[in-house]
C-alpha cells in the first residue's frame, strides 16, 4: 500500500474529517494519522469545525405525537448492562495511554459511519407507494424498528413479520396505526442475514406493505 | 442548579426514569429541529428523532465525555441517522439557498447566543460555492464525486471547495474560540 505524504494528507484532511472520503483513500489517510501527530491535529480541528456546524442547526417545536412516542418508546428498550462508570474509570487509563486513545478516538470520531451496522428499507404499499420505513440494527443484539406515516394505511392493528430466505415467516409483533401513523420496535429474534423481506400484514392476512433491506452504516454508538 | 448533561446521561445509562424524562425534555427540540433541518420532511424527521433517542438509550453507557460534549455527541448521532434516512429516499432536491439558511433557525438564546453566533458568522464569510459544498458534505454526507455530479463541476473542483471551505471555517472558528465555547 502506498504511503501518503503529509502534504497529500493535508489535501484530504477535510474530507476525512467529514467522513466523505472513498474507502481506499480513507484507509491511506488513517494509516498516515497513526504515526503523524501533526496531521492528526489537523484532522481533529476539522472535526471540531464540522461538529460546530451540526450543533448550530436550529431547534424546532416537537409535534405532540413525537413527544408521546419518545416517552413511550424509549423506556421500553432493553439496554446492555455495562456500567456508566466505565468511561470514567477509563479516564485513569487514558492518561497512561493518551496517544493511543487519541488515535483510536479520532478514528471513531472521523469515521463516524462505523459499527454497529444497520440495514434499512422503505416500506412500500402496492397502492400507496412509500408508507414508512424499517431499520434493523444488526449488532450483537439485533433490533428492528418500523415506522408508518403519511396516513397511507387505515387506522388499526397490523402484524409485523419477516419472510426469511428459507420462505419461513416469523411474526415479530403488532403495529398500531392511529391517525395515519404508528411505530413498533423490538428485539429481532432471527438472523438479520436470513431476512428476505419485512412485511406489514392486515388483520385479514393481506400484505399491505413490504420492504427489502439494504445495508447502511449507522452513526456513532 | 440544573444537573449537567453528562450527569443526566449517566442517569439515562442507569435507566432512571426521571433522568430519561429530563433528557428527552432537554433535547427533543434540538434533535427534532436538527433532523427536520436536514431531511426537510416532518414524518421522516420524527422517525430520525425517535431513532436518535433510542440509540442514546441503548448506548448511553458508551458515551465518553473526553471525546465530545453530550450535545455534540447527540447531534452527531442525529446527523448520521439523517444521512442514512436520506440514502433511502434519494435523489434529494437540494436548494442552495435553503442549505445556506440551515443554521439560521430558532435557537435557545440562553445557551446559543454567544456560542453559535461565530458559527453562523463564519459560514457567511465563505464564498457561496464553498459554503454550499461544505454544507452538502457536512450535513448531507455528499462526497466529492456526488457533489461533482450534482453541481456539474470537475471532481477536483469539488474536492478543492470542500478543503478550502472547511479550512476557512476552521480558521474562523479558531479565531473566535467558538470551539472552546461549544465544549
Amino acid at each position: 500500500m502506498n504511503e501518503l505524504s503529509c502534504s497529500a494528507v493535508s489535501d484530504l484532511a477535510a474530507e476525512a474529517a467529514l467522513d466523505v472520503l472513498p474507502g481506499d483513500e480513507r484507509a491511506l489517510v488513517f494509516e498516515h494519522l497513526e504515526h503523524c501527530a501533526a496531521c492528526l491535529r489537523l484532522v481533529e480541528s476539522y472535526v471540531r469545525a464540522a461538529d460546530a456546524l451540526l450543533v448550530s442547526l436550529p431547534q424546532a417545536d416537537v409535534p405532540e405525537e413525537l413527544s408521546t412516542r419518545l416517552r413511550s418508546a424509549v423506556p421500553s428498550v432493553p439496554r446492555s448492562r455495562r456500567s456508566y462508570a466505565k468511561p470514567l474509570l477509563g479516564a485513569v487509563a487514558v492518561i497512561l495511554v493518551a496517544l493511543t486513545v487519541v488515535l483510536v478516538g479520532l478514528r471513531a470520531t472521523s469515521n463516524t459511519h462505523y459499527n454497529p451496522q444497520a440495514e434499512v428499507g422503505s416500506l412500500v404499499s402496492p397502492s400507496n407507494g412509500h408508507v414508512g420505513s424499517v431499520k434493523v440494527d444488526t449488532g450483537a443484539d439485533p433490533w428492528i424498528s418500523m415506522n408508518v406515516d403519511g396516513a397511507s394505511l387505515a387506522d388499526g392493528t397490523y402484524r409485523c413479520e419477516v419472510l426469511l430466505t428459507s420462505n419461513a415467516t416469523v411474526t415479530l409483533g403488532n403495529l398500531t396505526v392511529a391517525a395515519g401513523s404508528g411505530s413498533w420496535n423490538g428485539p429481532l429474534e432471527v438472523n438479520p442475514d436470513h431476512i428476505s423481506v419485512v412485511r406489514v400484514v392486515a388483520g385479514n392476512g393481506d400484505v399491505v406493505a413490504m420492504a427489502g433491506l439494504t445495508r447502511a452504516d449507522v452513526g456513532e454508538s | 442548579m440544573s444537573i449537567t448533561d453528562e450527569a443526566l446521561l449517566g442517569g439515562v445509562a442507569l435507566g432512571q426514569p426521571d433522568a430519561i424524562e429530563e433528557f428527552i425534555s432537554r433535547y427533543e427540540r434540538r434533535v427534532y429541529g436538527a433532523a427536520l433541518a436536514i431531511v426537510r420532511d416532518r414524518s421522516l424527521a420524527q422517525e430520525v428523532a425517535q431513532d436518535a433517542f433510542l440509540r442514546v438509550w441503548r448506548h448511553a453507557d458508551t458515551y465518553d465525555p473526553r471525546r465530545r460534549s453530550v450535545n455534540t455527541w447527540l447531534m452527531r448521532i442525529t446527523h448520521n441517522l439523517c444521512v442514512d434516512a436520506l440514502r433511502v429516499r434519494r435523489p434529494l432536491a437540494v436548494d442552495p439557498a435553503t442549505l445556506l439558511d440551515l443554521t439560521d433557525g430558532e435557537h435557545d438564546p440562553a445557551r446559543d447566543m454567544h456560542a453559535l453566533a461565530p458559527v453562523r458568522a463564519a459560514l457567511r464569510t465563505l464564498p457561496p460555492e464553498q459554503a454550499r459544498t461544505v454544507l452538502l458534505a457536512a450535513m448531507y454526507g455528499y462526497n466529492a464525486q456526488m457533489i461533482s455530479e450534482l453541481d456539474h463541476i470537475p471532481l477536483g473542483t469539488a474536492k478543492t471547495r470542500i478543503r478550502l471551505g472547511l479550512e476557512k471555517l476552521r480558521l474562523s472558528l479558531n479565531e473566535s474560540h467558538a470551539d472552546e465555547e461549544l465544549r
